[in-house]
This record gives structure tokens, C-alpha cells and sequence, in this order.
């Protein structure tokens, strides 16, 4: 107890730093994704490949090697980033590749009469698409958008590797210096938990609010 | 001058050709039913001339909007039409009166007080003012079809066009939807229907067109051409001959 007492600030820190690290990859991640979403449903054949072959590489990488490749890879280039910044943009590019096709799927999950209405009425293509196919969209990703959300959240700890003193870093070194490492990391487990089910609960509230307009 | 003119329409998808050289005029204020088989092409005719399909070749005519062979519709061509849907396709997430007033507002920009206007009278007409605020999944099927029916007014189309708008409804609510296409009728709007119910078509239509393997078959007044078809196709059609 009195371990937890002692190091609860810095595990404070780490722990907002780790907020940090996935508050900015899903809001950027969420903005680039949504553009490759459009991407991939747009009519022309350049941007629909375009999209394609971003979401393939970024799928087929482990987030740790992305993670390498924005770090140590655009150093060798010139391009020197901070741990945490080098984290985000990797955490963001991730975030995109996956969300982009998550909100792809919903897209063309919404029935095609729906667009064909939306035509007859004189709607183009892209007003069509945000203001009648993506708030119908926005619900059939909704399950899938919060699953991947938690798990980025758990991916945030791999930013330890390249130096960034995040929540699970902060918790190897109180673990190896209070030689408490059950409870240390029982705890960062339970701080993980904390910040990821209100996620769960949000989408659960907001699935219910959905059900009970309708 | 017919209000709509089609002129040698043909329609393909890959080598199945599903309207052949079709002519039809459709005068305004008159409603036309277009009938037939499945695969006779009645559901293509209206979609191309709805603007929904790019044909191959021939040419339409919808008020003063054009449509020529392998052209897409653009905004201009459909202000002048109205489409109902056999499975209404009313977005779900939208209230009745948002679904009747989305495209006044955000595609033809009018001021709040027109959109509200003309959403009410079209809610009105189909007799659903009192349901403006639930959203389809809370109406019948009678009453959503009624909705795309308001949705479709209220743009003010020269001319409506429906696709077996009685198809997917249970036949207790056929009634509510015949009942307001008849105050339609008798307003003077201009309406092709697609269907392939014989009463319906008797009752709402004063003019009949039978199609047959993509052209016309025959076609005359509505209450003649069901009692004495000339064709044998359509007698079959009727039910008045064996095949």
C-alpha cells in the first residue's frame, strides 16, 4: 500500500502522458481516416487504389514497426522527432489505416437505395454522403470504432521501446524499484481498465439513446 | 406538347437488352401505368426516365430538361421529377417532416419559412401532419409510403413517378396509399406508375401501357385496355386467357 501511496503521483503522470498518446492518434487519426474512407468509396479509380494501398501497408505493419520506421527510420532521413511526438505520428497513422476501413465498411453497409433516394431528391455525391449516408454510417461503425478505440489505447504502451515514459514504462521501473511488481502492475492493469470502459459505457449509452429515438 | 417524351430508348445491361427502341409520350396532368411481366422492363423505363439510369441510346424530354444517351442526370433534371420508391427508402435517421423538407433546405436553399410551408402542405396532402416528428421505423408501412409520397411532393416535380409503390405494403394499407393518389390525380399532377396490380393500375390510371420484352405492347385508356385487350400477351397478362 505504501508503495502505491509513494509512486501514485508519477504513475499520474505516466498516466496522462498515455492519454496523450491516445487522445491525439484517434482525433488525427480519426480526421485522416474519415479522408480515406471517402477515399475508397469515391468514384474515381485513382483515389479509391490510393486509399486502398494505404490502408493495405498500414494493416499489414505491426504498429511496432511502425513505430521504428517514424523514429529511428525518418532520423536517418534528417528527420529527428521527439519519442512522443514520433509516437503520435505513428499511433495516428495506425489509427487511420484501421478506422478508414472500419468507416469504409459502414459506408457501403448503408443500403444503396439510400444514395438512390438521395439522388432523385438532387443531391450530389458528397453532400449525399455527409448529410444523409455518414450520420446512418456513424452507427454501424459505432461497435466496431469503440473496439478499435480500446485497443489503441493498449497499443499506446508499445511507445515505452522508443523512450517514451508512458503509463506501462512508468510501471517496469517502479516495479524493479519497489520490487512489487504484482501490485505495481495489478494497478496499471486496473488504471488501463479506468480509462478504457467509460469508452465501452459511452457507446453502450449511446447505442440505447439510438434504439429509443427510433 | 407532352410533358415527357421518350424517343428510341434503349437500355442494355452488358448484352441483355432490357428496353428496345421505346417511344411514349406522357401528356400533363394525365396519369399513365406502365404494366407487365417481370423482365418486361417497366421498372427500367421509369428509372431512366427518373434520371436513375444512363441508357445507350434515343433521347428524353421532361419539361424543359433533356436527356440524351449515355448522360447522367444532374440537378437541374431532377427538380422537375418526383421518384417514390417501392421500399421507400425515407432515411431513417430523419423525423417525417425532416425527410420531406431535407432537399427544399439543402438543395434548393430556401428560406426556413417556405421549407416549413411547403413540408406541412405536403404532410397535409397525404393526411400525416399529425406524425411530422416520428421517424419511419415508428410508421406503418401505409404511412411511410405515404411520407416518400409527401417527400416527393413537396419538391413540387412536374411530374411524380412511381415504382410499385403497392407492392411491399400488406393489402389493408394499398387502400391508404390509393386513396392519395387518387386527391392527386384529381389535383391535375402528372404521375407514371410502374405495377404490376391491375386494380391498382384501373383504379388510379386513365391510361394504360403494356410492356412486353422491353417495348410496348399496347397501350389506351385505362378501363378499355383491361376489358378488351387486343393482344394476347396482355389478355394472359389479365388473367382473361390461358398461356
Amino acid at each position: 500500500m505504501e508503495v502505491i501511496v509513494r509512486y501514485l503521483p508519477s504513475l499520474g503522470i505516466s498516466a496522462g502522458i498515455t492519454l496523450m498518446l491516445f487522445l491525439v492518434p484517434a482525433i488525427m487519426g480519426a480526421i485522416l481516416g474519415l479522408l480515406v474512407a471517402v477515399m475508397r468509396t469515391a468514384r474515381s479509380v485513382v483515389l479509391r487504389e490510393l486509399g486502398r494501398m494505404f490502408i493495405f501497408v498500414i494493416q499489414g505493419t505491426p504498429a511496432l514497426l511502425l513505430l521504428f520506421i517514424v523514429h529511428y527510420g525518418m532520423a536517418t532521413l534528417g528527420v529527428r522527432l521527439a519519442p512522443a511526438l514520433s509516437a503520435a505520428v505513428a499511433l495516428s497513422l495506425y489509427a487511420a489505416g484501421f478506422l478508414g476501413e472500419i468507416w469504409r465498411g459502414a459506408i457501403e453497409a448503408v443500403p444503396r437505395p439510400q444514395w438512390e433516394a438521395a439522388k432523385s431528391l438532387g443531391f450530389g455525391r458528397t453532400q449525399a454522403l455527409l448529410l444523409l449516408i455518414a450520420p446512418q454510417a456513424i452507427w454501424i461503425a459505432l461497435p466496431a470504432t469503440v473496439g478499435f478505440l480500446v485497443s489503441l489505447m493498449k497499443v499506446t504502451s508499445l511507445a515505452a521501446i522508443i523512450g517514451v515514459v508512458e503509463l506501462t514504462k512508468s510501471g517496469m521501473v517502479i516495479a524493479n524499484m519497489s520490487f512489487e511488481p504484482m501490485l505495481v502492475y495489478g494497478l496499471i492493469a486496473a488504471i488501463y481498465f479506468a480509462m478504457c470502459w467509460p469508452m465501452s459505457l459511452l457507446s453502450r449509452h449511446l447505442e440505447k439513446a439510438q434504439h429509443a429515438t427510433r | 406538347m407532352p410533358l415527357v417524351s421518350v424517343r428510341q430508348l434503349s437500355k442494355s445491361y452488358g448484352k441483355n437488352t432490357v428496353i428496345d427502341g421505346l417511344d411514349l409520350d406522357i401528356e400533363k396532368s394525365s396519369v399513365v401505368a406502365v404494366m407487365g411481366r417481370s423482365g418486361s422492363g417497366k421498372s427500367t423505363l421509369l428509372r431512366c426516365i427518373g434520371g436513375l439510369e444512363i441508357f445507350q441510346s434515343g433521347q428524353l424530354t421532361c419539361g424543359d430538361q433533356e436527356l440524351k444517351a449515355h448522360q447522367a442526370a444532374d440537378k437541374g433534371y431532377f427538380r422537375n421529377i418526383g421518384i417514390v420508391f417501392q421500399h421507400f427508402n425515407l432515411f431513417p435517421h430523419l423525423t417525417a417532416l425532416s425527410n420531406v423538407t431535407i432537399a427544399l433546405r439543402k438543395v434548393q436553399g430556401l428560406s426556413k419559412n417556405v421549407v416549413m410551408e411547403r413540408g406541412r402542405a405536403a404532410l397535409e396532402t397525404v393526411g400525416l401532419w399529425e406524425k411530422a416528428d416520428a421517424y419511419p421505423a415508428r410508421l406503418s408501412g401505409g404511412q411511410q409510403q405515404r411520407v416518400a409520397i409527401a417527400r416527393a411532393l413537396a419538391l413540387e416535380p412536374k411530374i411524380l413517378l412511381l415504382d410499385e409503390v403497392t407492392s411491399a405494403l400488406d393489402p389493408e394499407l394499398v387502400e391508404e396509399v390509393i386513396g392519395v393518389l387518387r386527391s392527386l390525380a384529381e389535383r391535375g399532377h402528372t404521375m407514371l406508375l410502374v405495377t404490376h396490380d391491375i386494380r391498382f393500375a384501373e383504379t388510379v390510371a386513365d391510361h394504360i401501357v403494356f410492356m412486353h420484352k422491353g417495348k410496348i405492347h399496347e397501350q389506351g385508356d385505362a378501363r378499355e385496355i383491361i376489358r378488351q385487350p387486343k393482344t394476347d400477351e396482355l389478355a394472359q397478362f389479365l388473367g382473361l386467357k390461358q398461356n
